[in-house]
């Protein structure tokens, strides 16, 4: 679709200050032209929000949420003595917001600026993302950024000219808008100044006697342009000087396009091996395995995430994936910034490196044919999945004698966080300040004649290692939102605060308040971690007349506070669930409702969402009701604790014999679940203890599991599969459900080949029962921990579980493998979890408490909402461990030791190692086991054999147990303290 | 993600009015003397409907009978469409036009009687089904017939929580909308919606279409009693 021609038509007065225009397009779409006429509407009531311009006070109205919006620029802006400036506002164009949205959303520069409505609208078609960061912008007071609707406004806009194109269209409206300004704000003595990065915009201001700059010559008139000017994108600095690498040029957009159509071009996701940066996978639609793309031409400049368009090479090229471990460190270790001689030499290493592989690939061709893999080649981009990034500076690319003096800009590289992505090339007059430091970096381009992508220097974090610093790099590398809730969400809280109580006339005309059941007489307990502040659960049982049980599960009724649309709901709606890190929580929701009005506190009146149900002897399930409730827990257990008092004989009170039903019936109904087929998989999950006071981290444990934990998940369980019935019977098309799909049989066949090959043993992945038992069949009679280690490597194999609107998938396919039961979904903690809350009030409509808000009512919404509380999930759980290890390694600071290791991978130039106690697992890389040339690798064994650093023949294959020593490095190469395992 | 955003967050809509403002509103009538007994041109915005209508003619029914037809010759939008002569959603927009007018024609006045209408589609951009009654209310008039009342007509649409008036296509696409007619004293005796809605925002977009229906029969009103001193 393609607009050719937009051409303006005269103007009509409708009623006074309103003007209609006609706006012509000429379409063309397949070659036939359409003509199209809108409507203009053009108006003279639409205010240039300036604090201190008086003729436009009446124009502010009320906007679409009821209220009247303020002037926001301020009245006396940013005065520059130099260049006889003064007192002035900033008007941005287009290409600015696109490249620099960083430097905009910087605290210390860039106040008082304008938005025309054409900049807005062409960022907005673009880059939707930036424009969502530009309209966070215009509503952040502090900045004092406006949009004007400079197109509707009758004295700024003007027709598109017969035969001019739609940028010097846009160029020319832009340049009206400071034309505007400038006149009126002549009388109070503010100018406006066009920023823009376009040459011949900037000379056409100039001759119509606006101020125009470009940002880099802006930013030079500012006192603290020096650390400012590391922030401007990089643009042309770069292109000139570097020929490293000659990259195959995308193909055009219309042949992607065709290819993708005719079926000679893919599409996919590109995901980029954690062990091998040159080795890359994308998930196509139409083969039934990844495809694979090796090495760097064929990368061709993809990221880890981006969407891609690739073709396939042809068959002589089909390889194996590689069983090497390949890292930037190794390649590219000594490369300069600046420096271009060394290159060759490394390019050369690496090739050899690849054609090694290929040699070895081609010897081995008739051997294992089956496992040659179609590859593929990259030919073009859809969409980048560039954000910012966290990383550092490569202490290599600094020459430590001539950079450090000067002040000159020079380009250094900044090695990323993730292992996955290429090391970013940056200018930066600052190298000095930065070494050692934390760094957030944004990437601008990647030019076919450069090996990297080059970016720019966004901020600082804080030194490396600096707690802090680590954390907050830690979430943004995960993309979790950390920052304090706005004033916006804080406003939809209970204005009583902390002080809001249950009201206690239960019959004060609330109609809702009448549909509450009280049940503040029976005895109802939570059980909890210790420590544990945001108590989502609670429980009760009672023996009742007839023999049966009643037992109840108590939710938090978040959705009480939290309503449906409201700018809390989205926040909690974006933010997706809480993220738990060692010693952070970064909540979901503000603290006030988390921890104290939702929190189910013991001693205190509380609202709740109550799952009652009847059961007999057998935990057999007779009847079930919903129903809000009021409720009044009598106390909160920590684990351990409930534990203790369930097994003192002493207790007879209710409230403990309340718990040992429940313990019974917990325990009967784990059983039937397992007999069901549930899995019990194994993940090396540990606990690092801080110190109370300096809270630093000082031992590591393994999660401990009492029988008091298995009680509270099993009617938890049993709660959210109930809820999932209920709402998937009043909301067939949209219930928020969970699922857990059957792992493809071909995810095992490698774990099933080393079993059968090293122990003679198999599992059988028919079924999820016949996997469970054959999963408890694995075990080594001289190893307890064999077990384990064989479920922690099923669990690797199995497909994640995700959130769905039930319209989307039929309902065989709802089925929760890994709990074996058909249908599942999330309901008991709707303080750390949106989609509790989403089935919260689908569960309330349900049961006609109260109606179903329209956005989880409709399908394509719904759809959203999942698609980001998956993703925000994975990043969470990815975040908690990230965390971890980052304190394990703190912790390994201190306690150097020698422990046992198991071998689960192994590869031609290394080995990687898990050690159970600590829950890590490294790499171990050839060059450290021992003599790098002596080395053979047996693949179809699983098995390495080298010499040693003392001189001995070693061979090592999977499942292997060794002793290892560990130590904490700190890799200067990224910067990220990690364990590191040395061979025994 | 490329959709216009069709209410910004400082409230213009995508052609610039204001959530309460209507397009320009044109109303004619007695545009076609010779050719027919009472003529109205409406416009609204860029839809625009010409009405013809011929009556009262003799009948050999008891009573009146109104018969409404509606056309929309394929110049009306841009992609050149043939509308059939069967189309469905046309023959069902005459039938809601032709109720609507029938109560507020005097009938016992009129027995054994025909009146034709012909709204013909000049140019559509949304609210067609408003710009109908319209037209045919001034066409009514024009051609004298005894009314108790004149019915006006507009379109609302709701944009999250914000109600728009008077839609134009665009709107019409992506947003959940209602078609209201309303008599003097706000009496609705059209209404019709065929999109989903939560319920507790249908009042608000019937207020404030309901507001919309006495600003255009202001419009009419002066549309009137122009064409009254003209002759």
């Amino acid at each position: 679709m393609t607009t050719t021609a937009a051409v303006g038509g005269k103007r009509k007065r409708v009623s006074s200050g309103l003007y209609v225009s006609q706006k012509v397009y000429v379409k063309s779409r397949n070659g036939n032209a359409t003509k199209i006429v809108r409507e203009h509407y053009l108006r003279s009531d639409i205010p240039c929000c300036s604090r201190i311009c008086e003729n436009c006070n009446d124009f502010y109205k009320p906007g679409p949420n009821g209220q009247i919006p303020n002037p926001i620029l301020s009245e006396s802006p940013l005065d520059l003595k130099s260049l006889n400036i003064g007192k002035h506002y900033i008007l941005v164009d287009t290409n600015i917001v696109l490249n620099a949205i960083d430097i905009l959303e910087n605290d210390k520069v860039l106040y008082d600026v304008i938005i025309p409505q054409t900049v807005l609208n062409e960022v907005r078609n673009q880059s939707y993302p930036i424009y969502l960061r530009l309209r966070t912008l215009t509503k952040n007071e502090d900045k004092r950024f406006v949009v004007f609707y400079n197109e509707f406004n009758g004295e700024t806009y003007i027709p598109r000219k017969h035969g001019e194109i739609i940028n010097d269209y846009n160029d020319r409206l832009i340049r009206e808008t400071a034309k505007y300004y400038n006149n009126h704000l002549s009388e109070y003595n503010i100018k406006t100044i066009l920023l823009t990065s376009d040459k011949a915009n900037k000379e056409l201001a100039q001759r119509e006697n606006i101020l125009s700059f470009t940002l880099n010559e802006y930013i030079d008139l500012l006192p603290n342009s020096i650390e400012l000017k590391d922030m401007l994108p990089s643009t042309e600095n770069f292109d000139k000087s570097i020929n490293e690498i000659k990259y195959s040029e995308y193909y055009s957009s219309a042949r992607l396009m065709g290819g993708i159509k005719n079926g000679s071009l893919y599409q996919g996701n590109i995901t980029i091996s954690s062990y091998n940066f040159l080795e890359g996978n994308v998930n196509v639609n139409n083969l039934p395995k990844p495809l694979l793309i090796l090495g760097r031409e064929n990368l061709n400049r993809a990221f880890n995430g981006d969407q891609v368009v690739v073709e396939l090479l042809p068959k002589n090229k089909w390889k194996k994936p590689s069983s090497q471990i390949i890292d930037e460190e190794t390649i590219n270790k000594n490369e300069l910034g600046d420096n271009d001689e060394d290159e060759v030499l490394i390019s050369d290493k690496e090739r050899r490196l690849l054609t090694q592989e290929a040699i070895k690939e081609q010897g081995k061709d008739n051997d294992d044919e089956n496992k040659i893999m179609p590859t593929g080649r990259v030919v073009g981009i859809i969409k980048r999945s560039w954000r910012l990034y966290v990383g550092q500076l490569s202490p290599n690319s600094i020459n430590k004698d001539t950079d450090l003096i000067s002040n000159a800009p020079r380009n250094v590289f900044v090695i990323l966080m993730d292992k996955s992505l290429p090391k970013i090339r940056i200018r930066t007059r600052r190298a000095n300040d930065l070494i050692g430091k934390r760094i957030v970096v944004a990437i601008d381009s990647w030019n076919s004649n450069s090996k990297f992508p080059s970016g720019h220097f966004v901020r600082t974090l804080g030194e490396i290692e600096d707690k802090d610093a680590e954390q907050e790099a830690l979430l943004l590398e995960h993309d979790v939102e950390y920052r304090p809730f706005s004033k916006n969400v804080l406003s939809c809280l209970p204005k009583e605060g902390h002080d809001w109580k249950v009201p206690e006339n239960l019959d004060n005309g609330d109609i809702q308040l009448k549909k509450r059941r009280d049940l503040r007489d029976r005895l109802i307990c939570s059980i909890d971690p210790p420590g544990c502040v945001d108590i989502d659960d609670a429980l009760h049982a009672r023996k009742l007349p007839n023999g049966n049980y009643e037992v109840g599960v108590h939710i938090a009724d978040v959705t009480h506070f939290v309503k449906a649309g409201t700018p809390l709901d989205q926040e909690g709606a974006s933010r997706g669930t809480s993220v738990y890190l060692v010693d952070k929580r970064i909540d979901m929701l503000p603290m006030l409702l988390g921890t104290d009005l939702c929190s189910l506190k013991p001693y205190v009146d509380r609202f709740a969402f109550s799952v009652l149900w009847e059961m007999d002897e057998d935990a057999n399930i007779i009847n079930v009701e919903y129903f809000k409730s009021i409720i009044k827990s009598r106390e909160a257990f920590a684990y351990e604790e409930a534990q203790i008092r369930i097994d003192d004989e002493k207790k007879q009170d209710d409230l403990t014999k309340g718990m040992r039903i429940l313990l019974k019936l917990s325990k009967k109904l784990k059983r039937q679940r397992l007999a069901n087929g549930a899995l019990n998989l194994a993940s090396p999950e540990v606990k690092v203890h801080t110190d109370s006071e300096t809270s630093d981290p000082n031992e590591v444990e393994i999660k401990k599991l009492l029988d008091t934990n298995s009680l509270v998940e099993e009617f938890m369980l049993c709660a959210n599969i109930s809820v999932a019935r209920k709402i998937y019977d009043s909301f067939p098309q949209v219930a928020m459900l969970r699922r857990h799909g059957e792992p493809p049989a071909t995810n095992f066949e490698l774990l099933n080949d080393m079993l059968r090959l090293k122990k003679g043993l198999s599992i059988s992945t028919e079924s999820s029962k016949s996997l469970a038992d054959s999963l408890d069949r694995c075990i080594d009679s001289n190893d307890p921990y064999f077990n384990t280690l064989i479920r922690i490597m099923a669990t690797r194999c199995m497909l994640a579980a995700e959130y769905f609107a039930s319209g989307n998938f039929s309902y065989a396919e709802f089925k929760h493998y890994g709990l074996a039961v058909d249908i599942y979904t999330h309901f008991t903690s709707p303080i750390r979890r949106y989609c509790d809350i989403v089935a919260h009030r689908q569960l309330a409509a349900a049961i006609d408490y109260e109606p179903l808000h329209e956005i989880h009512m409709d399908k394509s919404k719904m759809d959203l909402v999942v698609k980001n509380i998956n993703k925000r999930h994975r990043n969470a759980q990815f975040a908690g461990r990230a965390s971890i290890e980052y304190y394990v390694g703190q912790v390994m600071k201190n306690n150097q030791s020698d422990q046992e290791g198991y071998i689960i991978k192994v590869f031609s130039n290394g080995i990687v190692v898990l050690v159970p106690k600590y829950g890590v697992e490294s790499l171990i890389k050839l060059e450290v086991l021992g003599d790098v040339n002596s080395s053979s690798f047996d693949e179809s064994n699983y098995s390495l054999t080298f010499v040693d650093k003392s001189g001995n023949k070693r061979t090592v294959s999977v499942f292997d147990k060794v002793n290892v020593s560990i130590e904490s490095v700190l890799d200067d190469f990224t910067g990220k303290r990690k364990v590191q395992l040395y061979l025994k | 993600m490329s959709h216009q955003e069709l209410l910004s967050p400082e409230g213009f809509r995508y052609d610039g009015r204001r959530c309460n403002e209507q397009r320009n509103f044109n109303l004619e009538l007695n545009t076609h003397p010779h050719a027919a007994d009472g003529s109205a041109i409406c416009s609204m915005g860029n839809t625009k409907v010409l009405s013809l209508l011929r009556g009262p003619t003799d009948s050999n029914d008891s009573g009146l009978s109104l018969s409404v037809s509606i056309i929309q010759p394929p110049y009306a939008k841009s992609d050149r469409v043939q509308v059939s002569k069967n189309d469905r959603r046309f023959a069902e927009l005459s039938l809601m036009v032709q109720r609507t007018l029938l109560q507020s024609i005097v009938q016992k006045a009129y027995p054994r009687t025909n009146i034709n209408i012909k709204l013909t589609i000049l140019s559509a951009d949304g609210s067609i089904l408003a710009a109908c009654v319209n037209s045919a209310t001034a066409a009514l008039v024009d051609a004298g017939i005894a009314l108790y009342d004149t019915v006006t007509a507009i379109t609302v649409g709701i944009h999250d929580i914000s109600p728009l008036i008077d839609c134009n296509a665009i709107e019409e696409i992506d947003l959940p909308y209602l078609t209201i007619g309303t008599i003097s004293n706000s009496k609705i005796n059209l209404l019709l919606m065929e999109s989903k809605t939560p319920l507790d925002k249908l009042q608000k977009m019937i207020n404030l279409g309901t507001e919309g229906c006495i600003q255009i029969r202001n419009q009419l009103d002066i549309a009137i009693r122009k064409s009254a001193i003209k002759h």
